[in-house]
């Protein structure tokens, strides 16, 4: 394999966001675009196909080195047959769906990009040969099929279904993923190549066995087999085209893939024949029995899908090693073939009657002549008739079973022939109600007609069905070529064999008993309750949330207040433990106390801890809001010359404007809350317990927390964990700030997930500040001018606007010379934003915002990207991200810090008044968002969160149950 | 270790009078006690680069030996402390503030009963 096959195969990767790009311009043409990527893909395809010196052969890119995982791709026989198949398969299906998504559907932009998504992770499942990236590719596959199926998702049915496939397909994937780690513990290597071409050694056997067990739940969840069959057919909420491809032809057949991957590891265990074949070919018999209980024509061939997707995994556990990947691939290709085929048609029966339900369709043959001629044959093949190639199919599986000797071969026939029984049944039942009898009168008005584009998928893979049955030599040869197999010769007729008899005995069969369900009635059959095993997924998923409020509830979780017992409790436990344990150390320490020397610093240290305290008391003491902010305030801004004594000036300078940005926002909520008179709410008074009870958790959490100081910098653990940065601040970072050095430079991904929590704090506030209108009779008329209270005091007005330029110089400055000494990107762009708010203390919010036209949340969000881009950047000269270079701008010298710590301060600037401006105005109550300053955004329009609607919000809620 | 007598008895006091507002039943009184505890915890942080009477700060210039400069680790942890507390702060605001406006009241036994039910759980079912 070389790289542009690889480059072709994930073209899909590529496509997808183009796509999606074009959505929206193209809308329902927008499949056409799409169909670049499968033609890629099948041209990569069949030149690996027809080039025999590239089997083989593996093209890798080194991801994770030290876990061995790799980017390696290895076209042998049977990738190279799924490889084709999905993007064959890819082809058509996309064909399709360019007629069947017609205006009706909306976002075609986001249907291609999630479908070509899944594609190339289905082509990655297929073609890669490390283990690790299968699975990712594997749950990917999972995932895009999540938003498939959950494509119309306000349908309750999609969202059902859709999370249904998700969890049980995902939850079992992850039985995969154990697996593969017992298979990197036994072979000590997680490239397949290797595992495949080296045996077991024999005394791993057991972990084997367990490791067969684990890939065994992760085949039977993806390929729907018993007992997770429930929810294929309920993932047939999904539009036609996705339950064609992904439900007959791909991601469920990828446990088959599987089975075929792993045989040549696990195929001689001792498990390996009784496991696929019990759970194989029981779920071929119940699927098969299903299809024939429902009605609607989806959920039929999702049963039928299921019983075959049973077969297909079962015969894995009697095939032998010398025969393998020539059989098996015939079945894989027959079923796609057909299934696909099946499921093409009911789209359009579906798309042209509106209806998939058995009872009210009929007489559709003469209607769509061209659909049911290659419905005939799809249902032909389904039922294994001669010239199709399920008869070849059939027939090969026959041969093997009967001379398969012992329980398991006894059981397969058994199976096989009754499921082959009821699957001529079916096939029979769908051909005779949908395309023969009478065509009822209702759907005679709504029927149309379909046009050519849409029957020309299914057309070809009718072809390929019949010419595969006409031609059993090609057939073979075809599935052959991929494998190491010797192909026996097919023929259209071997003689009076005992399969050939054993069908026929299935075709006479089936014949009666459809004449007499025929003349019986149908009516009799209906799915029993029994049959549904969703049932216990939905009570599995709905016992969840039930128990945790049992749970809850059985604990006495109900009373916030008791959470406080738990956490004072716990604190007060560890304190006693640890006075307890620590108790001759603690009494030295005690022992000690005013040892050392007094000293300028010290006093002045002793200074600050009587202001702050004074602070605190003040703030417990008082009772009127705002001067207890101020009390707060005050230990706050104490705490900051704390510390300058500590010798953290850049800490100072933070906490200082911090405190200021901080004491700003609360003061905004206190002047509400003074206004609205809630201040002052009555309270009922405390219980003498109660009070006793709050001092002494406050007393227990105090002295929990002094006693860690005391303590902490004695034991033995602690040591000076900064020599490092201090020593190689200048060589390597070229800054002399150590501590801002070590934020941008040697811990910049700390920083960088720091600001990311900054925005998304800032993005929950918004979220918390607005609320949609919630309809247009209840709107909320804003009047357009300013509504906020603007001083008209002169002197605020000089000083604020005066102030402006030179703060920001200032702040310029601190964030230039932050490298060096005291400063920064986050100091500076707070020192911004509060010169921006004060601004806009004097000239209102709106009038600060028109002439203010930039969006602080786009600052912010271009903050962060610039901060991931420059962190990403080094990655590109193949260097680990984050690390720093130094360049050259004209005469000044620029690093990557630099520009990393401008991120830092955009970020900073947007979020801080993103914060405080819609406060601003919330608290005066009037909508978060409004018309003019987001003129873009027209659905971020908002009222109040105060507002009330005309009708109470009561009357609605119950309007809508 | 006791020349950090000073803080340990500045946390304590910190601590111990946000732990105090905070079991308080305002939410005003929740947020400040809140804003005191973050500060305490950071000076904890802080009291972990050691007693720095006599040490400079971790600013570097020629011929400074960096062995006589305060640990700069603690400082930039709680650099980051900072910014993550402001956020939360902030986010505490806007979501008390918001408690208030939807339920009325701003305080937590009003609050209690307003939630309703018995025991203020709801049945817990995802809808």
């Amino acid at each position: 394999m070389k790289a542009f096959h690889v480059a072709l195969l994930l073209s899909p990767f590529l496509s997808a966001p183009l796509v999606l790009a074009l959505g929206r311009r193209l809308g329902s043409r927008t499949g056409w675009a799409a169909l670049a990527a499968p033609l890629l893909g099948l041209v990569s395809c069949a030149a690996l196909y027809l080039d025999p010196q590239a089997r083989g052969t593996t093209f890798s890119l080194s991801w994770v080195p030290s876990l061995g995982v790799a980017l390696a791709f290895t076209a042998d026989g049977l990738a190279l047959f799924y490889g084709l198949l999905v993007a064959g398969m890819g082809l058509l299906v996309t064909l399709y769906a360019t007629h069947y998504l017609d205006d009706r559907y909306g976002r075609h932009g986001s249907f291609y990009f999630t479908l070509q998504l899944f594609m190339g992770a289905m082509l990655v499942t297929v073609f890669t040969s490390n283990l690790l990236v299968l699975f990712v590719a594997w749950e990917l596959t999972g995932i895009t099929s999540f938003f498939l199926i959950g494509f119309q998702h306000d349908q309750p049915k999609a969202q059902r279904g859709a999370r249904m496939a998700l969890v049980t397909t995902v939850t079992t994937g992850l039985g995969l993923l154990a697996a593969i780690a017992l298979l990197q513990q036994i072979f000590g290597t997680l490239d397949l190549t290797r595992i495949l071409a080296t045996p077991a050694p024999p005394e791993s056997r057991g972990l084997l066995s367990v490791a067969f067990g684990l890939a065994a739940l992760g085949i039977l969840g993806k390929s729907a087999l018993v007992p997770f069959h429930y929810w294929l057919p309920n993932a047939m909420a999904a539009p036609t085209p996705v339950s064609a491809y992904l439900h007959s032809a791909t991601m469920v057949k990828l446990g088959v893939f599987l089975s075929a991957r792993l045989f040549p590891v696990f195929g001689d265990l001792p498990t390996w024949g009784p496991v696929l074949v019990a759970f194989g070919f029981s779920t071929f018999l119940l699927g098969a029995l299903l299809a024939l209980l429902c009605y609607d024509l989806k959920a039929i061939l999702a049963y039928t899908t299921v019983a075959q997707l049973g077969l297909l995994v079962g015969q894995y556990g009697w095939a032998a090693p010398e025969a393998l990947h020539f059989g098996d691939l015939l079945h894989v290709l027959n079923h796609s073939l057909y299934k696909a085929c099946l499921f093409m048609v009911v789209g359009i029966v579906d798309h042209c009657t509106g209806t998939r339900d058995l009872h009210q369709l009929g007489g559709l043959f003469r209607r769509m002549p061209l659909t049911g001629a290659v419905a005939m044959v799809g249902l032909a093949a389904m039922a294994g008739l001669p010239l199709t190639s399920g008869f070849v199919s059939k027939e090969i599986l026959l041969e093997t079973a009967l001379h398969r000797p012992g329980m398991l071969g006894m059981f397969s026939l058994a199976s096989l022939t009754l499921g082959s029984v009821l699957h001529a049944l079916v096939a029979l039942r769908v051909g005779r109600h949908v395309f023969f009898g009478k065509m009822p009168a209702q759907l005679e008005e709504s029927f149309h007609a379909p046009s050519f584009g849409l029957q020309l998928p299914p057309l070809f893979l009718a072809a390929g069905v019949l010419l595969f049955g006409l031609w059993p030599a090609g057939f073979g040869a075809f599935a052959g070529s991929f494998g190491p197999a010797t192909v026996p010769h097919l023929a259209l007729w071997h003689g009076w064999t005992p399969a050939a008899l054993v069908s026929l005995g299935i075709f006479a069969t089936a014949g009666i008993a459809f004449w007499l369900t025929e003349h019986r009635g149908w009516a009799r059959l209906f799915m029993p309750r029994a049959a549904r095993m969703e049932r216990i997924f939905d009570w599995a998923i709905d016992g969840i949330p039930a128990f945790g409020l049992r749970f809850n509830r059985a604990l006495g979780f109900g009373r916030s207040s008791l959470y406080l017992v738990f956490v004072a409790g716990i604190l007060f436990g560890s304190l006693m433990l640890f006075v307890i344990v620590r108790a001759g150390e603690i009494a030295a320490l005690l022992g000690a106390l005013g040892a050392p020397a007094p000293s300028m610093d010290r006093l002045l240290r002793w200074g600050v801890v009587a202001i702050v305290s004074v602070g605190t008391f003040l703030a417990m003491r008082w009772e009127r809001p705002i001067p207890q902010l101020f009390a707060v305030s005050l230990a706050g801004f104490g705490v900051a010359y704390y510390y300058v004594l500590y010798r953290a000036p850049d800490l100072a300078l933070t906490q200082l404007l911090v405190e200021t940005a901080t004491l700003l926002l609360v003061l905004l909520v206190v002047v509400r809350f003074k206004r609205d008179g809630a201040d002052l709410e009555p309270l009922p008074p405390r219980s003498r317990r109660s009070r006793l009870a709050r001092v002494a958790i406050a007393t227990a959490g105090g002295l929990f927390f002094g006693m860690g100081v005391l303590l902490f910098p004695s034991l033995p653990l602690m040591e000076r964990a900064g020599g490092y940065y201090l020593e190689s601040s200048i060589p390597l970072a070229r800054g002399a700030n150590a501590v801002n050095t070590i934020v941008v430079d040697f811990r910049g991904f700390d920083t960088m997930l720091e600001i990311t929590a900054l925005l998304i704090a800032g993005l929950g506030c918004l979220g918390l500040l607005s609320r949609k209108r919630l309809s247009p009779v209840a709107r909320f008329e804003f009047p357009h001018r300013d509504l906020l209270p603007v001083p008209r005091d002169f002197i605020l007005q000089s000083v604020a606007l005066g102030a402006f330029v030179p703060l920001n110089l200032f702040a310029l400055h601190i964030f230039f010379r932050g490298h060096d000494a005291p400063g920064g990107g986050f100091v500076a762009g707070l020192i911004t934003a509060l010169s921006l708010i004060l601004v806009s203390f004097v000239l209102g919010v709106y009038g600060f915002r028109r002439r203010l036209r930039v969006m602080p949340m786009v600052v912010a969000v271009l903050g962060v990207l610039l901060a991931l881009g420059v962190a990403s950047f080094p990655a590109l000269q193949g260097l680990p991200p984050l690390s720093h270079r130094h360049f050259h701008l004209g005469p000044f010298p620029v690093g990557t810090p630099m520009l990393f710590d401008l991120g830092v301060y955009l970020a900073v600037v947007g979020v801080t008044l993103k914060l405080v401006l819609p406060l601003m105005k919330s608290v005066h109550g009037l909508p978060a968002f409004v018309q003019d300053e987001v003129a873009n955004f027209t659905s971020a329009l908002s009222e109040p969160i105060d507002y009330r609607p005309a009708r109470p919000p009561a009357a609605r809620t119950k309007e809508v149950a | 270790m006791t020349a950090q007598l000073d803080t340990a008895l500045l946390v304590t006091v910190l601590a111990g009078g946000a732990i105090y507002l905070c079991l308080s039943r305002r939410f005003l009184r929740k947020l400040l006690g809140f804003l005191m505890l973050s500060n305490a915890a950071n000076l904890v942080v802080l009291a972990m680069a050691g007693d720095p009477t006599g040490a400079r700060a971790p600013t570097l210039h020629e011929g400074v030996d960096p062995a006589t400069a305060v640990d700069p680790v603690p400082q930039a942890l709680i650099l980051t402390a900072i910014v993550i507390g402001f956020s939360v702060a902030a986010y505490l605001t806007v979501l008390l503030y918001r408690i208030y406006v939807d339920s009325g009241t701003a305080t937590t036994p009003r609050l209690e009963r307003i939630a309703g039910g018995s025991d203020g759980l709801d049945d817990g079912v995802i809808r």
